[in-house]
């Protein structure tokens, strides 16, 4: 359960500019939402957020009965590396490590036992269509390929909550769809919530749900 | 899933791999080059430890082998001591054993090397010296092995016994002639008996006390005499005893003493060549933390998707500090194992070194082991801050590039700046120039510190022009200042060590050289090595006055003397003084005028001697000289580069209080005209054949003392062209990771249709620039170091002062070379950024 009860975030550069207004939120395991909204209305911040990485100046977000308002920067970093997963648009694979590797860092991160990472990154693998690239390097796959593995690192282990910051702004439209379609997919089938952040209205389209962020706050479409 | 982990990160292999492993191999260039600098600099520092202890430990055992287990020593403060206190001694109640001893030292003809000659009473002796008579037994039976000599004795004062270190060293045998030259003499003994095993810890010839003082010279003479006490003596009533019949030109000391005075001599060459040696380490350190710092920068990303993905700014920060770490590690254990080869090979190639052993002690090379870890881990700890500040959520956005962040810390480079000031008007600690090097490492890490603004200050004036490649190059300088930043504070620490280095060496070498201009105004010169038992007499000196090209002649002496209340030696050098114009032959600092007092005869004192005294001109300085009290007044304090501390006097005075008529340097002025090769075969002539002795043209004098220079400065040298070469190594380092870093941007203007060419030309003129900077920024702090370095460091060191001498050719020359290297180095590092793959980097997500 993903609960974001009146956020707010000014930011105090030039001159002060409140981002985020009052946002309230309520999801639950296996919902998939778009966030859609004008540039620089908040939605990467909003995402920010949520992961952890940034905080409000006021307000709530809850997972799974967890307060990150409440929680300091190390808990929030231990508590995404176990229950959050992200996928970017521009993949961040590391460069020197396999497809195999990147996909089970999240795992190695949270001390899962090698063997059952492994059966974990080869299931995970075999979902997105990738079970025979796991020893390839990114530089060896092409752009669809390379968020088709971050789809499967985002998921690996199993995390209450996935973050899609533009997952297919640099995908062709043909692999945008199939790698949304998996995105939904993976997380209907482990029960997690999907947030996904766009500006595209097909890219949206594919998800349960689809809100609108404007200085107001979130809203139905 | 638990929420807290169960990440004790780094001890997880994946992990481990993921974040510190992998891109260690994926730079493994980089990564070498920051292995081999920590190496360099720990096995620079490690070898020089090992020399240095082997050198010491080997001086000790010497000195105290040589009075073997004597408790106390009484020593000549000058030239030796009538042999009537012997008896006197030997009576004193408490006293179990005295031992009379006659010390000389003497060239060997037909070698390079100088022998120690001691002649011994060997009854005496041999219960102070457990080896003697084991030995003496021994090598009697050899003798009767090898054809029944036993005509030879050890009591026969043509015979001599050597130790078996010396036999090596001169390649003699039993039965062999050994020849020693004394005055001019060449006088010969048979060698009859070598002594097995490790005597004296030093090349020694051993004669019966009688033979030595007969055959060199020393009738009723003797040098010291070596006592044990009796079981349960009154040491002090004993003390006291001996010390009620000592003349005042003789000392009662013990052999600890006197082993700790030989070390003191060499320590202050000691501690600044092992300073020099952190030096190298130091600029290790700064490559570590330039080479972590760009790949920082490179990795910006990586580090953000891992905060992302859940590791914490403290793992991120040990991730680095462990990168660090592990490059130290590796970097420690393969400077430590080069250290002890580099140690072995120094000792057996160092000229007059007798250690061979090298003395690896196991908490020692931990020590080094972990200082190099120590610095690697330093030089880390600024980037992994770095590492742990980088803004996640942007550093993630498409297209984010890394902010110029070169704030910089104008204060604290001030604060320690204005730290250095104080220090450097403060007196040695424990005889060292430490806060000296406390003030160097202050302004370096203060000019470090300051480098950012004067970047991009710096940057900030270079004018516009319409060249693209000039625009897109000075463009990408003002905006990645942080990465220029790091790259010029690189070159400013190497280049500032190398232009202190080059101007000190230069300044020393200059005023050694002027130096040795006025103290060689002769026409040719006739020198013996004053350590030794050869020299000139009277009459000699007379023959060859008597060459009737000669105009007028020059005797010198130089003995060493003991002060009261000083152990350590002073060397009292008898040449003829201008007492009107004293600086026409003495380098003079301080000059005095008035009278005399009476009874006092004039002095000169060089600075070392009177910084060591507290003494100033009209000073007096108490001395003893053929048995008798003499006071020197002093009328001036001349510049000299002896290691130990001196004075002169006239030679003529010298000559009349002393009767002394050996000379150890004759000076000769030729009449106009007169051929000086001539002459030289005259003297040669006067002298007699079978002599060892120096006849030299100044100017070859002055080349041999410079080479003599050089060759002592030589590891310095040696520290330099390293610091040099690590100063190198970072360049390519920084050039190297910059064009990986930027290889999405090269590939954007190969896009926009920039050549091969012009890329390249723009990697040049920014390594250009970026060299430019180094050297002016390395040559400011270069110059001040050096101030520091000969105004304090080495006065404070050496007690030596010289004038400022500049290295113009080769400040000039690294003006020029390394911003060109610079270039060079920027445009090699990145012919990566010319090929084709650079085009794709556009699309790559690093």
């Amino acid at each position: 359960m993903l609960i974001l009860h009146n956020l707010s975030k000014t930011y105090a550069a030039v001159a002060t500019r409140c981002v985020l207004n009052n946002v309230s939120l309520s999801l639950a395991p296996g919902d998939c939402v778009a966030i859609m909204g004008d540039s620089g209305v908040g939605k990467s911040t909003l995402l920010n957020i949520i992961a952890g990485l940034d905080t409000p100046d006021a307000g709530d977000i809850s997972i799974e009965n967890h307060s990150l308002t409440k929680m300091d920067e190390q808990a929030r970093t231990l508590f995404r590396r176990a229950r959050i997963g992200f996928v970017f648009q521009a993949f961040h694979l590391l460069p020197h490590m396999t497809v195999a590797g990147n996909v089970g860092l999240p795992l190695a991160l949270n001390g899962v036992a090698e063997d059952l990472s492994q059966q974990r990154v080869s299931s995970l693998l075999a979902a997105v269509g990738l079970a025979d690239r796991a020893h390839s390097f990114p530089r060896e796959l092409s752009g669809g390929e390379m968020q088709r593995v971050a789809v499967a690192r985002a998921l690996v282990h199993s995390p209450a909550l996935v973050l899609a910051d533009e997952p297919t702004g640099n995908l062709d439209e043909e692999s945008a769809l199939q790698v949304l379609s998996l995105l939904c997919e993976q997380v209907k089938q482990s029960n997690a919530i999907l947030i996904l952040v766009t500006h595209s209205l097909t890219a949206a389209h594919a998800m349960d749900k689809i809100l609108q962020l404007t200085s107001r706050g979130l809203t139905s479409l | 899933m638990s929420v807290a982990g169960p990440l004790s990160t780094f001890g997880n292999w994946r992990v481990f791999q993921a974040i510190v492993w992998q891109p260690l191999r994926a730079q493994a260039g980089r990564t070498f080059l920051a292995i081999i600098a920590i190496t360099l600099g720990v096995a620079l520092g490690y070898s020089i430890h090992l020399m240095n202890r082997a050198a010491t430990t080997e001086m000790t055992h010497a000195t105290r082998s040589l009075f073997g287990q004597a408790d106390w020593v009484i020593q000549s403060t000058s030239q030796g001591f009538d042999e009537s206190l012997f008896p006197a001694i030997a009576r004193i109640p408490g006293i179990a054993v005295a031992s009379p001893v006659v010390e000389v030292r003497v060239r060997v003809l037909g070698h390079t090397h100088s022998l120690l000659i001691l002649g011994m009473d060997p009854m005496r002796a041999g219960q102070l010296q457990p080896a003697l008579p084991q030995s003496s037994s021994q090598n009697t039976e050899a003798e009767n092995e090898q054809g029944g000599r036993s005509s030879l004795s050890f009591f026969n004062s043509k015979n001599v016994l050597l130790n078996d270190s010396a036999a090596k060293t001169l390649g003699l045998k039993v039965g062999d002639t050994l020849t020693v030259q004394l005055g001019i003499q060449p006088v010969a003994f048979a060698v009859a008996g070598i002594l097995p095993g490790d005597v004296y810890g030093q090349d020694v010839g051993l004669l019966d006390i009688a033979a030595a003082q007969w055959r060199l010279e020393k009738l009723g003479k003797l040098t010291r005499i070596d006592i044990r006490l009796a079981p349960g003596a009154d040491t002090a009533a004993v003390s006291k005893a001996i010390r009620r019949l000592l003349p005042v030109d003789v000392k009662l000391t013990t052999p600890t003493d006197e082993a700790q005075q030989s070390l003191q001599l060499s320590r202050a060459f000691r501690v600044n060549i092992t300073a020099l040696a952190l030096v190298a380490l130091f600029t290790g350190a700064f490559l570590v933390y330039s080479t972590q710092s760009l790949a920082i920068i490179r990795r910006r990303r990586e580090f953000a998707l891992l905060h992302a993905l859940g590791v914490t700014a403290r793992e991120q920060r040990g991730s680095v500090i462990l990168t660090g770490g592990l490059l130290g590690a590796i970097g420690a254990m393969a400077g430590v194992a080069l250290g002890i080869v580099l140690a072995r090979v120094g000792l057996q190639t160092m000229p007059d070194s007798t250690a061979t052993q090298v003395q690896v002690i196991p908490w020692e090379l931990c020590g080094f082991a972990l200082l190099g870890m120590a610095v690697a881990i330093a030089g880390s700890i600024a980037p992994a801050m770095a590492a742990a500040r980088i803004p996640t959520s942007q550093a993630l956005k498409a297209g984010n590039v890394e902010q110029a962040n070169n704030r910089g810390h104008a204060y604290y480079a001030l604060l320690l700046w204005a730290l250095a000031i104080p220090l450097l008007f403060s007196p040695p600690l424990f005889n060292l120039p430490l806060l000296g090097y406390t003030a160097i490492a202050f302004i370096l890490f203060g000019s470090v510190l300051l480098i950012p603004a004067f970047t991009r200050f710096s940057l900030s004036l270079l004018p516009n022009r319409s060249s693209v490649t000039y625009q897109t190059a000075v463009a990408q300088l003002r905006g990645v200042a942080h990465t220029a930043t790091t790259s010029v504070a690189t070159m400013l620490v190497s280049v500032s060590l190398m232009v202190a280095m080059s101007i000190m060496g230069a300044s020393l070498r200059g005023s050694v050289a002027e130096l040795l201009e006025r103290t060689y105004p002769a026409d040719i010169y006739v020198q013996t090595d004053a350590q030794l038992a050869s020299y000139l007499n009277t009459n000699t000196v007379k023959a060859i006055e008597s060459i009737p090209d000669i105009e007028r002649t020059a005797p010198g002496r130089s003995i060493s003397l003991l002060l009261d209340n000083n152990p350590l030696p002073v060397m009292l050098l008898a040449r003829p003084t201008d007492l009107d114009n004293p600086g026409a032959t003495l380098e003079l600092e301080k000059e005095g005028e008035g009278l005399i007092p009476g009874g006092a005869v004039p002095i000169w004192i060089s600075v070392s001697l009177a910084n060591r005294e507290q003494l100033t001109l009209q000073s007096e300085l108490h001395f003893h000289l053929a048995g008798q009290d003499i006071v020197g007044s002093v009328r001036g304090i001349y510049r000299a580069y002896l290691p130990v501390p001196s004075f002169q006097m006239d030679y003529q005075q010298y000559a009349q209080l002393t009767r002394d008529d050996q000379v150890n340097s004759l000076g000769i002025w030729l009449k106009p005209n007169t051929s000086a090769e001539t002459v030289i075969s005259l003297v040669r002539e006067r002298i007699g054949k079978g002599s060892e002795i120096d006849i030299t043209l100044p100017g070859e004098s002055r080349e041999k003392i410079l080479k003599g220079f050089d060759s002592a400065f030589g590891i310095v040298y040696l520290l330099l062209a390293v610091s040099v070469l690590i100063g190198l190594f970072g360049i390519g380092v920084n050039a190297s990771a910059q064009v990986l870093a930027r290889r999405a941007e090269f590939g954007m203007l190969r896009h926009l249709g920039f050549t091969r060419g012009q890329i390249g030309r723009v990697l040049s003129i920014e390594g250009l620039c970026l060299g430019t900077l180094g050297v002016l920024s390395g040559l400011l702090v270069g110059c001040v170091i050096s101030a520091v370095m000969i105004l304090v460091v080495t006065p404070q060191s050496f007690h030596w002062t010289m004038d400022l001498h500049i290295p113009w050719t080769i400040l000039i020359s690294l003006a020029l070379l390394v911003p060109a290297a610079s270039a060079l180095t920027a445009l090699w590092s990145g012919r990566s950024a010319m090929n084709d793959d650079v085009v794709r980097a556009v699309k790559e997500d690093w």
